[in-house]
């Protein structure tokens, strides 16, 4: 919450001390005084006393007028006179939702740095309290929203804000600036009134700024939606990665050691493990053996041979003799699987690549169809005749095809046949990606076979050599076997390893997949949640009662609706600045900050409750329509609403009493600038 | 009612054949052929004319991206002339006859077929989106004018192996 307490103007010339002193109140202002008397600079100069003069461009120069900063003339017992300024400056006392009171002092002609503002903690002018924590912090340099010393650091935290971070053009991301959320509080008379909704400062290079600034005043959750859904699709893709690299792995692990890895899902999935729990398996006898179960088959062997002695030849030729014939047969009749897998394995490849090939020509068809669609749509004057179905030479009807067949078969529309195109598409994707999966276990068993043919003939090698060998050696055969176990084991156990932490890392995929999902869960559909809605269509309905109320006459009330994409009124196929009456544009604008006032003051919006309106009766608003915005804002609650006019000098102050506004500053014919006593 | 009843069972089993159109390749779309056959005169031909046979020729290049890659190598002496197979699209023929009487090609002088101001008007009117026939644009436009008479002459004889 903001509100203005208190201003003082003090300007010292070489003809005495003039100025100004106004007390606010809560509720409706009003400020009436005839032209030229000094409203503009009234109202302009507490938005300066706030440092807010970059919302209305980049120029560090004073935007206040002469009076203030040159000469001013005044009358002094009749007596027309001219005075010059020697040193001005400008304080006002505000007051945040904890009651608490700020000062702030600045100058607008001296010596004294206009970036520095005089900060005293309490009531300085009215009360003289807090005149010792004066502390000096600066505006309109860089780290003035954001450093210690910063004024406008101060003042958000003051009004209890807690700004946003926005992207900008090209620069990193800032804070939303205090004047990039003026323009929603203040209307300046001589441009602020050219601009629906509000004159927002484009040198600060904010992306979208209107809609981050009316986002943030109502306090929709929009833009943190925003972030967060492209934060979670993110995480998605990290995750999606992340899988995949880990799902390879372990399925390296199984390659390297002969071995197949079935069950891990190709895509994310949350509870973990999946109901067919992921396997490494070794082929065994032409069986596929969980790896646990093969790694101990091959111990249990291991330990076995420990434990007796190494035959000599001659003791362990019978035995071997018998394994060397089953070992051939068993070699063979793999030899034979092998022939039938690989047989397998290139029949699949090549329907994969048949498949391919034919896929490659639909996209490319489908791409020229594409092709065809925009040229058909953009329409040329040298266009053909011969596409809206008539023969260029003879007129008659004509078929949208080159292919001899008379008018006997129908060619599809263009649409159609994109359609067309796209169903066939995923046809044969879908049976691509069968034919894909199938040459790549084909070649997976092919591998595993290849490995076990090789250990077979490695054994029939050794029986061999120990058969040929001398009688009294010890078996050849024999050692082998050992030697070759030993290194099976330790291969198989470092792949084992392997794969338990690739499983492991996909488990904990899993759960952070189970997170992601959950935040997904929570987003709403469309990007704005419930309660957003729920506030821009109170806003709406605020604006359109009130367009009713002001008589607005170029276009139907029921047609003015707030966008959904930029919170911003708009008519659908209407250009609103161009298309509107000037007058209407001005009910648009009070209706629309007002509107804002109403909704923002809610528990969870950000308006401060501040709103001033230079001389809103611009563009000749009829009269009736200015009273009845006088009636709606004296009709608003927690606010302060600040109204100059110069009109009505006569009738206003009757309207005024009659609708119960207690704050009006008539200054008749006076000037507001007076000599201080 | 007898009657009325035996009717309605009647009509009720008659049989219906709904003739469904047809899905044709985009080549053999009039204005793709056309649009086609353009920019070969426009981009590939020098004057923007060219014979009946180089533009067969041109054609079957254009026609998918293997004979483009096909045709290119043939072009720049890495395969021998034979490995370019091409063939004698009716299509062609028939998108040449809409297109002298759209009047985007004219016939003119030595049996040439010329593209006319029209002509050059809509393909310059329908390229005016980057995207639209890209490819074969960048095709035509890397082969260039070179591709001559001659060269056409050489690829349609028939010489003993």
């Amino acid at each position: 919450m903001l509100r203005v307490r208190h201003l003082l103007i003090h300007i010292n010339t070489d003809k005495g001390v003039f100025g100004t002193r106004q007390n606010f109140a809560d509720g409706l202002n009003v400020i009436r005084a005839e032209n030229y008397a000094g409203k503009s600079q009234l109202v302009q100069s507490i938005m300066y006393a706030l440092g807010m003069e970059g919302m209305q461009g980049p120029s560090h120069a004073v935007p206040l007028a002469h009076a203030l900063t040159d000469y001013l003339e005044y009358k002094e017992s009749g007596k027309e006179g001219k005075a010059k300024v020697i040193d001005s400056m400008v304080s006002v006392e505000i007051e945040n939702g904890k009651h608490e009171f700020l000062t702030v002092q600045r100058a607008i002609a001296g010596d004294r740095n206009k970036h520095l503002m005089t900060v005293y903690e309490g009531r300085a002018i009215t009360k003289k309290e807090a005149l010792s924590s004066a502390r000096d912090y600066y505006v309109r340099e860089g780290g003035a929203a954001t450093n210690e010393l910063g004024f406008h650091r101060r003042l958000k935290d003051f009004i209890g804000w807690d700004l946003p971070m926005a992207p900008r053009f090209n620069e990193p991301d800032c804070p939303l600036y205090l004047e990039t959320i003026f323009p929603l509080l203040y209307v300046e008379q001589k441009l602020g009134w050219g601009r629906l909704p509000a004159r927002y400062p484009t040198w600060l290079g904010i992306r979208d700024v209107g809609r981050r600034t009316v986002e943030f005043i109502l306090g929709l959750e929009a833009y943190a939606t925003a972030i967060e859904r492209a934060a979670v699709n993110d995480e998605i893709k990290r995750l999606k990665r992340e899988w995949a690299s880990a799902r390879t792995q372990a399925e390296r692990s199984g390659s390297a050691i002969a071995g197949i890895v079935r069950g891990i899902p190709v895509e994310p999935i949350a509870s973990w493990p999946p109901e067919v729990p992921p396997t490494l398996s070794v082929m065994r006898d032409s069986k596929w053996v969980p790896i646990a179960e093969y790694l101990n088959g091959l111990k249990g062997r291991f330990t076995e041979l420990q434990n007796i002695e190494v035959p000599s030849t001659e003791k362990a030729e019978p035995k071997i003799r018998a394994e060397l014939s089953k070992l051939e047969s068993d070699l063979a009749s793999r030899e034979r699987a092998i022939a039938a897998l690989y047989e397998k394995f290139e029949t699949d490849s090549g329907e994969a690549e048949a498949l391919q090939q034919r896929l490659d020509t639909i996209n490319d068809d489908l791409r020229k169809y594409k092709d065809l669609r925009k040229v058909r749509r953009m329409g040329s004057s040298d266009g053909p005749e011969v596409v809206n179905g008539h023969c260029p030479t003879c007129h008659q009807d004509l078929a949208d095809s080159l292919l001899d067949t008379g008018n006997k078969a129908v060619p599809m529309t263009v649409d159609q046949n994109v359609s067309f195109y796209e169903e066939q598409i995923q046809l044969f994707a879908a049976v691509h990606g069968n034919a894909i999966h199938s040459v790549q276990t084909a070649e997976k068993e092919l591998r595993a076979q290849r490995g076990q043919v090789a250990e077979l003939r490695e054994r029939i090698r050794d029986i061999r050599e120990t058969l040929v060998s001398a009688s009294s050696s010890p078996s050849i055969e024999a050692i082998s076997e050992r030697i070759r176990l030993q290194e099976r084991i330790g291969r198989v156990t470092t792949q084992q390893q392997m794969f338990d932490e690739n499983i492991a890392e996909l488990a904990q995929l899993a759960t952070e997949w189970l997170d992601v999902q959950e935040r997904l869960k929570k987003l709403p559909k469309g990007a704005l949640s419930a309660s957003d809605e729920a506030k821009i269509n109170l806003l709406q309905k605020s604006f359109q009662q009130q367009l009713t109320q002001y008589k607005m006459g170029s276009l139907a009330v029921a047609d003015v609706q707030i966008s959904p994409g930029n919170y911003e009124p708009e008519v659908d196929g209407v250009n609103l600045s161009a298309d509107v009456s000037a007058s209407d544009l001005i009910r648009l604008h009070w209706a629309y900050l007002l509107g804002l006032l109403e909704v923002g003051t809610r528990t969870t919006g950000n308006h401060p409750g501040l709103l001033i309106f230079d001389e809103p009766q611009q563009q000749s608003v009829e009269e009736n329509a200015f009273r009845e915005m006088l009636r709606h804002a004296q009709g608003e609650k927690n606010c302060q609403i600040i109204i100059t006019t110069s009109h009505e000098r006569k009738t206003i102050g009757t309207y005024l009493e009659k609708i119960g506004v207690k704050h009006v500053a008539e200054f008749g014919t006076d000037r507001i600038i007076q000599k201080m006593p | 009612m007898a009657e009325d009843k035996a009717l309605t069972l009647e009509k009720s089993h008659s049989f219906r054949f709904t003739r469904r159109p047809m899905a044709i390749a985009a080549e053999l779309r009039p204005d793709w052929k056309m649009a086609a056959l353009l920019l070969i005169l426009h981009l590939s031909s020098r004057g923007g004319k060219s014979s009946l046979r180089r533009l067969h020729i041109l054609n079957w290049a254009l026609r998918s991206p293997r004979n483009r890659s096909e045709f290119e190598q043939v072009r720049e002496h890495q395969q021998p002339l034979f490995s370019f197979q091409f063939r004698f699209e009716p299509a062609l023929g028939r998108a040449i006859n809409l297109a002298v009487g759209e009047k985007f090609v004219e016939w003119v002088g030595d049996n040439r077929l010329q593209i006319t101001v029209k002509g050059k008007r809509w393909i310059t009117d329908i390229t005016k989106d980057e995207s639209v026939m890209y490819q074969e644009r960048e095709f035509l436009k890397r082969i260039g004018k070179d591709v001559t008479e001659a060269f056409a002459m050489e690829m349609i004889t028939v010489r003993p192996i």
